[in-house]
Protein backbone atom coordinates (compact mmCIF):
# COMPACT_ATOMS: atom_id res chain seq x y z
CA UNK A 1 0.00 0.00 0.00
CA UNK A 2 1.22 3.04 -1.26
CA UNK A 3 1.44 6.15 1.21
CA UNK A 4 -1.12 7.94 -0.66
CA UNK A 5 -3.89 5.38 -0.43
CA UNK A 6 -2.88 4.71 3.50
CA UNK A 7 -3.90 8.57 3.53
CA UNK A 8 -7.15 7.74 1.78
CA UNK A 9 -8.24 5.37 4.22
CA UNK A 10 -6.84 6.64 8.06
CA UNK A 11 -7.12 10.58 7.13
CA UNK A 12 -10.53 10.78 7.22
CA UNK A 13 -11.14 8.47 9.78
CA UNK A 14 -8.73 10.47 12.40
CA UNK A 15 -10.17 14.12 11.42
CA UNK A 16 -13.11 13.28 12.44
CA UNK A 17 -12.13 11.47 15.88
CA UNK A 18 -9.80 14.53 16.46
CA UNK A 19 -12.27 16.68 15.71
CA UNK A 20 -15.26 14.98 18.06
CA UNK A 21 -12.50 14.50 20.93
CA UNK A 22 -11.30 17.56 20.50
CA UNK A 23 -12.97 20.93 18.38
CA UNK A 24 -11.61 22.68 16.04
CA UNK A 25 -8.56 23.87 17.13
CA UNK A 26 -6.79 21.03 18.77
CA UNK A 27 -8.17 18.81 16.46
CA UNK A 28 -6.84 20.27 13.69
CA UNK A 29 -3.60 20.52 15.41
CA UNK A 30 -3.88 16.60 16.67
CA UNK A 31 -4.39 15.68 12.81
CA UNK A 32 -1.70 17.61 11.29
CA UNK A 33 0.57 16.22 14.27
CA UNK A 34 -0.62 12.58 13.32
CA UNK A 35 -0.30 12.80 9.42
CA UNK A 36 3.24 14.36 10.03
CA UNK A 37 4.48 11.71 11.98
CA UNK A 38 2.37 8.98 9.47
CA UNK A 39 5.00 10.72 6.91
CA UNK A 40 7.80 10.75 8.80
CA UNK A 41 6.86 6.64 9.62
CA UNK A 42 5.60 5.63 6.76
CA UNK A 43 7.51 2.48 6.89
CA UNK A 44 7.01 1.39 10.52
CA UNK A 45 3.33 2.22 10.30
CA UNK A 46 2.32 0.07 7.02
CA UNK A 47 3.21 -3.28 8.99
CA UNK A 48 1.01 -2.17 11.88
CA UNK A 49 -3.04 -4.09 12.22
CA UNK A 50 -4.35 -1.16 13.36
CA UNK A 51 -1.89 1.90 12.26
CA UNK A 52 -4.98 4.36 12.47
CA UNK A 53 -4.98 3.35 15.95
CA UNK A 54 -1.44 4.07 16.57
CA UNK A 55 -1.47 7.64 15.19
CA UNK A 56 -4.58 8.64 16.91
CA UNK A 57 -2.29 8.14 20.15
CA UNK A 58 0.07 9.96 18.18
CA UNK A 59 -1.81 13.18 17.84
CA UNK A 60 -3.74 12.85 20.94
CA UNK A 61 -0.10 12.77 22.89
CA UNK A 62 1.77 15.43 20.64
CA UNK A 63 -1.04 18.09 20.73
CA UNK A 64 -1.62 17.70 24.69
CA UNK A 65 1.04 20.40 25.37
CA UNK A 66 -0.93 22.92 23.67
CA UNK A 67 -3.66 21.40 25.57
CA UNK A 68 -7.00 23.93 25.60
CA UNK A 69 -10.51 23.07 26.12
CA UNK A 70 -12.25 21.86 23.11
CA UNK A 71 -14.15 24.61 21.23
CA UNK A 72 -17.26 24.30 18.32
CA UNK A 73 -18.30 27.25 16.13
CA UNK A 74 -22.13 27.69 16.34
CA UNK A 75 -23.37 26.35 13.29
CA UNK A 76 -24.58 29.35 11.74
CA UNK A 77 -20.83 30.23 11.66
CA UNK A 78 -20.26 27.33 9.24
CA UNK A 79 -23.27 27.86 7.61
CA UNK A 80 -25.73 25.90 8.62
CA UNK A 81 -28.59 27.70 10.13
CA UNK A 82 -31.13 24.26 9.48
CA UNK A 83 -28.37 22.54 12.78
CA UNK A 84 -29.73 22.72 16.15
CA UNK A 85 -28.19 25.88 17.86
CA UNK A 86 -27.74 24.13 20.91
CA UNK A 87 -26.00 21.40 19.20
CA UNK A 88 -22.35 22.39 19.79
CA UNK A 89 -22.78 23.45 23.38
CA UNK A 90 -24.68 20.31 24.39
CA UNK A 91 -21.91 18.47 22.77
CA UNK A 92 -19.12 20.57 24.80
CA UNK A 93 -20.74 19.51 28.22
CA UNK A 94 -20.19 15.79 27.52
CA UNK A 95 -17.07 14.08 29.19
CA UNK A 96 -14.30 14.29 25.92
CA UNK A 97 -15.00 9.79 25.17
CA UNK A 98 -18.57 10.37 25.50
CA UNK A 99 -18.56 13.19 22.93
CA UNK A 100 -16.28 11.11 21.15
CA UNK A 101 -17.80 8.00 20.91
CA UNK A 102 -21.58 9.69 20.43
CA UNK A 103 -20.31 11.34 17.26
CA UNK A 104 -18.75 8.45 15.40
CA UNK A 105 -21.58 5.91 16.19
CA UNK A 106 -24.13 8.28 15.51
CA UNK A 107 -23.25 10.70 13.22
CA UNK A 108 -20.74 8.70 11.32
CA UNK A 109 -22.25 4.77 11.14
CA UNK A 110 -19.04 3.02 13.13
CA UNK A 111 -19.68 0.40 14.83
CA UNK A 112 -18.30 0.31 18.52
CA UNK A 113 -15.50 -2.14 17.61
CA UNK A 114 -15.12 0.37 15.13
CA UNK A 115 -14.39 2.95 17.35
CA UNK A 116 -12.57 0.84 20.17
CA UNK A 117 -9.86 0.06 17.81
CA UNK A 118 -9.49 3.97 16.72
CA UNK A 119 -9.91 5.27 20.34
CA UNK A 120 -8.12 2.61 22.20
CA UNK A 121 -11.10 1.48 24.47
CA UNK A 122 -12.52 -1.69 25.04
CA UNK A 123 -16.48 -2.31 22.73
CA UNK A 124 -17.93 -2.41 25.96
CA UNK A 125 -16.79 1.00 27.12
CA UNK A 126 -17.76 2.61 24.21
CA UNK A 127 -21.56 1.40 24.36
CA UNK A 128 -21.52 2.72 27.97
CA UNK A 129 -19.67 6.38 26.46
CA UNK A 130 -22.68 5.96 23.44
CA UNK A 131 -25.41 5.28 25.81
CA UNK A 132 -24.50 7.81 28.32
CA UNK A 133 -23.58 10.67 26.11
CA UNK A 134 -26.83 10.40 23.70
CA UNK A 135 -28.93 10.54 27.03
CA UNK A 136 -27.19 13.83 28.40
CA UNK A 137 -27.44 15.43 24.70
CA UNK A 138 -30.79 14.43 24.47
CA UNK A 139 -31.98 16.11 27.81
CA UNK A 140 -29.71 18.98 26.72
CA UNK A 141 -31.59 19.80 23.72
CA UNK A 142 -34.84 19.07 24.92
CA UNK A 143 -37.87 17.97 23.25
CA UNK A 144 -36.73 19.39 19.48
CA UNK A 145 -34.59 16.09 18.93
CA UNK A 146 -35.58 12.67 20.12
CA UNK B 1 -33.19 10.14 17.10
CA UNK B 2 -33.14 10.68 13.28
CA UNK B 3 -32.79 14.60 13.39
CA UNK B 4 -30.24 14.57 15.97
CA UNK B 5 -28.40 12.17 14.07
CA UNK B 6 -29.08 14.49 10.86
CA UNK B 7 -27.68 17.07 12.68
CA UNK B 8 -24.47 15.09 14.02
CA UNK B 9 -23.45 14.40 10.50
CA UNK B 10 -24.24 17.50 9.00
CA UNK B 11 -22.33 19.73 11.27
CA UNK B 12 -19.35 17.41 11.51
CA UNK B 13 -19.39 16.78 8.32
CA UNK B 14 -18.49 20.64 7.93
CA UNK B 15 -16.10 20.76 10.49
CA UNK B 16 -14.20 17.80 8.77
CA UNK B 17 -14.24 19.46 5.44
CA UNK B 18 -12.62 22.67 6.85
CA UNK B 19 -9.95 21.02 8.91
CA UNK B 20 -9.07 18.54 6.00
CA UNK B 21 -8.50 22.51 4.13
CA UNK B 22 -6.68 23.76 6.87
CA UNK B 23 -4.33 20.99 7.47
CA UNK B 24 -3.21 20.24 3.99
CA UNK B 25 -0.95 17.68 2.81
CA UNK B 26 1.21 16.11 5.75
CA UNK B 27 4.49 15.94 3.66
CA UNK B 28 4.33 20.47 3.71
CA UNK B 29 3.09 20.41 7.15
CA UNK B 30 5.42 22.94 9.32
CA UNK B 31 4.01 21.91 13.29
CA UNK B 32 4.67 25.74 14.69
CA UNK B 33 5.92 24.42 17.97
CA UNK B 34 8.17 21.49 17.32
CA UNK B 35 11.11 23.46 15.17
CA UNK B 36 11.15 25.83 17.91
CA UNK B 37 11.96 23.97 20.91
CA UNK B 38 14.50 21.97 18.80
CA UNK B 39 16.23 25.49 18.03
CA UNK B 40 15.70 26.30 22.06
CA UNK B 41 17.27 23.12 22.68
CA UNK B 42 20.47 23.53 20.68
CA UNK B 43 20.83 27.74 21.79
CA UNK B 44 20.34 26.06 25.27
CA UNK B 45 23.38 23.45 24.20
CA UNK B 46 25.70 26.06 22.70
CA UNK B 47 25.65 28.34 25.52
CA UNK B 48 26.48 25.49 27.95
CA UNK B 49 29.27 23.77 25.60
CA UNK B 50 30.35 27.82 25.00
CA UNK B 51 30.17 28.07 29.63
CA UNK B 52 32.07 25.57 29.50
CA UNK B 53 34.78 26.31 27.81
CA UNK B 54 35.33 29.73 29.42
CA UNK B 55 35.30 27.72 33.07
CA UNK B 56 38.06 25.38 31.56
CA UNK B 57 39.83 28.00 30.41
CA UNK B 58 39.53 30.57 33.54
CA UNK B 59 40.22 27.34 35.84
CA UNK B 60 43.82 26.44 33.59
CA UNK B 61 44.85 29.99 33.57
CA UNK B 62 44.38 29.97 37.33
CA UNK B 63 45.90 26.47 37.55
CA UNK B 64 48.85 28.13 35.32
CA UNK B 65 49.42 31.56 37.48
CA UNK B 66 49.57 29.07 40.79
CA UNK B 67 52.08 26.88 39.15
CA UNK B 68 54.40 29.92 38.21
CA UNK B 69 53.72 31.58 41.66
CA UNK B 70 54.38 28.90 43.70
CA UNK B 71 58.28 29.77 45.06
CA UNK B 72 58.48 26.15 46.45
CA UNK B 73 56.81 22.60 45.88
CA UNK B 74 56.99 18.62 47.76
CA UNK B 75 57.05 16.55 45.01
CA UNK B 76 54.59 13.61 46.06
CA UNK B 77 55.09 10.57 44.01
CA UNK B 78 51.66 9.42 42.05
CA UNK B 79 49.61 7.26 43.73
CA UNK B 80 48.47 4.48 42.05
CA UNK B 81 44.70 4.08 42.07
CA UNK B 82 42.36 0.71 41.74
CA UNK B 83 40.20 2.37 39.54
CA UNK B 84 40.42 1.19 35.70
CA UNK B 85 42.08 3.85 33.58
CA UNK B 86 41.26 4.39 29.70
CA UNK B 87 38.64 1.60 29.31
CA UNK B 88 35.79 3.26 29.80
CA UNK B 89 34.58 5.16 26.75
CA UNK B 90 33.38 9.02 27.22
CA UNK B 91 29.58 8.71 27.26
CA UNK B 92 29.34 10.88 23.85
CA UNK B 93 31.26 8.47 22.32
CA UNK B 94 29.14 6.57 20.18
CA UNK B 95 29.30 2.64 20.76
CA UNK B 96 26.97 0.06 18.97
CA UNK B 97 25.69 -2.14 21.49
CA UNK B 98 23.28 -4.41 19.06
CA UNK B 99 20.62 -4.03 16.28
CA UNK B 100 17.84 -5.95 18.51
CA UNK B 101 17.55 -5.91 22.05
CA UNK B 102 19.33 -8.49 23.62
CA UNK B 103 16.29 -10.68 24.79
CA UNK B 104 12.98 -9.72 23.44
CA UNK B 105 10.67 -8.33 26.59
CA UNK B 106 7.69 -10.41 27.79
CA UNK B 107 4.76 -7.46 26.87
CA UNK B 108 1.12 -8.56 27.54
CA UNK B 109 -0.94 -9.20 24.61
CA UNK B 110 -1.68 -5.85 22.17
CA UNK B 111 1.16 -4.88 22.08
CA UNK B 112 2.92 -3.55 19.20
CA UNK B 113 6.60 -3.61 18.47
CA UNK B 114 9.42 -3.22 18.50
CA UNK B 115 9.13 0.15 16.44
CA UNK B 116 12.00 2.04 16.04
CA UNK B 117 12.67 5.67 17.75
CA UNK B 118 11.17 6.41 20.73
CA UNK B 119 7.82 6.14 21.82
CA UNK B 120 5.82 8.97 20.96
CA UNK B 121 5.04 10.86 24.16
CA UNK B 122 8.81 10.40 24.97
CA UNK B 123 10.30 14.20 24.45
CA UNK B 124 14.08 12.65 24.70
CA UNK B 125 16.08 12.26 21.67
CA UNK B 126 18.28 9.20 20.50
CA UNK B 127 21.51 10.22 22.10
CA UNK B 128 23.28 9.23 18.86
CA UNK B 129 22.68 7.43 16.08
CA UNK B 130 24.59 4.40 17.25
CA UNK B 131 21.89 4.22 20.48
CA UNK B 132 18.78 1.44 20.05
CA UNK B 133 16.10 3.06 21.11
CA UNK B 134 12.14 1.16 20.20
CA UNK B 135 9.16 0.96 21.64
CA UNK B 136 6.22 -1.34 21.61
CA UNK B 137 2.79 0.52 22.15
CA UNK B 138 -0.78 -0.90 22.72
CA UNK B 139 -1.36 2.68 21.78
CA UNK B 140 -2.70 3.77 25.37
CA UNK B 141 0.51 2.60 26.98
CA UNK B 142 4.51 2.49 25.28
CA UNK B 143 7.05 0.61 26.51
CA UNK B 144 10.52 2.29 25.48
CA UNK B 145 14.11 0.64 25.90
CA UNK B 146 17.35 2.50 25.48
CA UNK B 147 20.37 0.69 25.18
CA UNK B 148 22.89 2.06 26.13
CA UNK B 149 20.55 3.92 28.39
CA UNK B 150 20.54 7.27 28.43
CA UNK B 151 22.39 8.65 31.28
CA UNK B 152 22.34 12.29 30.30
CA UNK B 153 18.33 12.30 30.56
CA UNK B 154 17.56 10.34 33.34
CA UNK B 155 20.14 10.76 36.07
CA UNK B 156 21.10 9.51 38.59
CA UNK B 157 22.02 5.94 36.71
CA UNK B 158 23.11 3.32 39.15
CA UNK B 159 26.57 2.78 39.80
CA UNK B 160 28.68 0.39 41.29
CA UNK B 161 29.00 -3.58 40.30
CA UNK B 162 26.16 -5.95 39.43
CA UNK B 163 24.72 -7.87 41.38
CA UNK B 164 27.01 -11.21 41.97
CA UNK B 165 24.54 -13.61 42.25
CA UNK B 166 22.29 -12.34 39.24
CA UNK B 167 25.11 -10.92 37.39
CA UNK B 168 22.55 -8.18 37.40
CA UNK B 169 21.64 -5.16 39.10
CA UNK B 170 18.27 -3.45 38.61
CA UNK B 171 17.35 0.33 39.45
CA UNK B 172 13.29 1.12 39.77
CA UNK B 173 13.04 4.57 40.26
CA UNK B 174 9.37 5.84 40.85
CA UNK B 175 6.30 6.58 38.98
CA UNK B 176 6.30 10.13 37.93
CA UNK B 177 3.56 11.98 36.66
CA UNK B 178 1.00 12.38 35.98
CA UNK B 179 2.93 15.50 33.49
CA UNK B 180 1.24 18.22 31.98
CA UNK B 181 -0.20 16.23 29.24
CA UNK B 182 -1.33 13.81 32.02
CA UNK B 183 0.81 10.91 30.93
CA UNK B 184 2.77 8.80 34.21
CA UNK B 185 6.01 7.22 33.45
CA UNK B 186 8.18 5.17 34.82
CA UNK B 187 12.04 4.50 34.59
CA UNK B 188 13.79 1.10 35.34
CA UNK B 189 17.83 0.33 34.28
CA UNK B 190 19.20 -2.59 34.23
CA UNK B 191 23.02 -3.51 34.96
CA UNK B 192 24.68 -6.08 33.81
CA UNK B 193 28.78 -7.41 33.26
CA UNK B 194 27.95 -9.52 30.48
CA UNK B 195 27.81 -6.87 27.77
CA UNK B 196 31.02 -4.69 26.65
CA UNK B 197 31.93 -1.50 28.73
CA UNK B 198 29.64 1.44 27.53
CA UNK B 199 26.40 -1.60 26.76
CA UNK B 200 26.20 -2.54 30.17
CA UNK B 201 23.41 -0.14 31.61
CA UNK B 202 19.97 -0.72 29.44
CA UNK B 203 17.08 1.27 30.39
CA UNK B 204 13.01 0.77 29.68
CA UNK B 205 10.61 3.58 30.14
CA UNK B 206 6.86 2.75 30.73
CA UNK B 207 4.56 5.49 30.14
CA UNK B 208 0.52 5.30 30.13
CA UNK B 209 -2.54 7.78 31.01
CA UNK B 210 -2.98 4.98 33.84
CA UNK B 211 -0.83 4.82 36.88
CA UNK B 212 -1.71 1.76 37.93
CA UNK B 213 -0.78 0.29 34.10
CA UNK B 214 3.04 1.72 34.65
CA UNK B 215 2.76 0.43 38.24
CA UNK B 216 1.84 -2.70 37.03
CA UNK B 217 4.09 -3.24 34.26
CA UNK B 218 6.80 -1.66 36.09
CA UNK B 219 7.22 -5.40 38.54
CA UNK B 220 9.00 -6.49 36.18
CA UNK B 221 5.60 -8.54 33.69
CA UNK B 222 7.89 -6.56 31.06
CA UNK B 223 10.74 -9.09 30.97
CA UNK B 224 14.40 -8.49 31.51
CA UNK B 225 16.62 -7.17 28.84
CA UNK B 226 19.45 -9.78 29.45
CA UNK B 227 17.50 -13.28 30.05
CA UNK B 228 17.69 -13.46 33.68
CA UNK B 229 15.27 -14.32 35.80
CA UNK B 230 15.31 -12.32 39.07
CA UNK B 231 15.06 -14.74 42.33
CA UNK B 232 10.79 -15.25 43.35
Amino acid sequence: MGFETFLHDVRPRLARAFLAAYGVERGQEALAEALAYAWEHYGELRHMENAAGYLYRVGQSRSRTRRRAPTLPPPTDVGLPEVEPGLPGALLALTERQRLCVVLVHAYGWTHQEVADVVGLRRSSVQNHVERGLGRLRDAIGGSHG
Amino acid sequence: MADLRDDLRVYFDRLVDQAELATGDPRATTLPDRGGRRASRLVVALVAVGALVVVVALFGRAQLADDRSAPTRDVTPPVATEAPVNDVPPNDLPVVCGDTLPEPPNLPEGFVGPIPGPAPDNTVPPRNAEQLVVHWTDSVTNVEWRWPSDEDAFAPVPQGPPDPNLGMGIALLGVEGPDGSGRFSQVTYYNSNVFPIGCQTISRRISSDDRAVVESLKQGSVGLPFGVAPSP
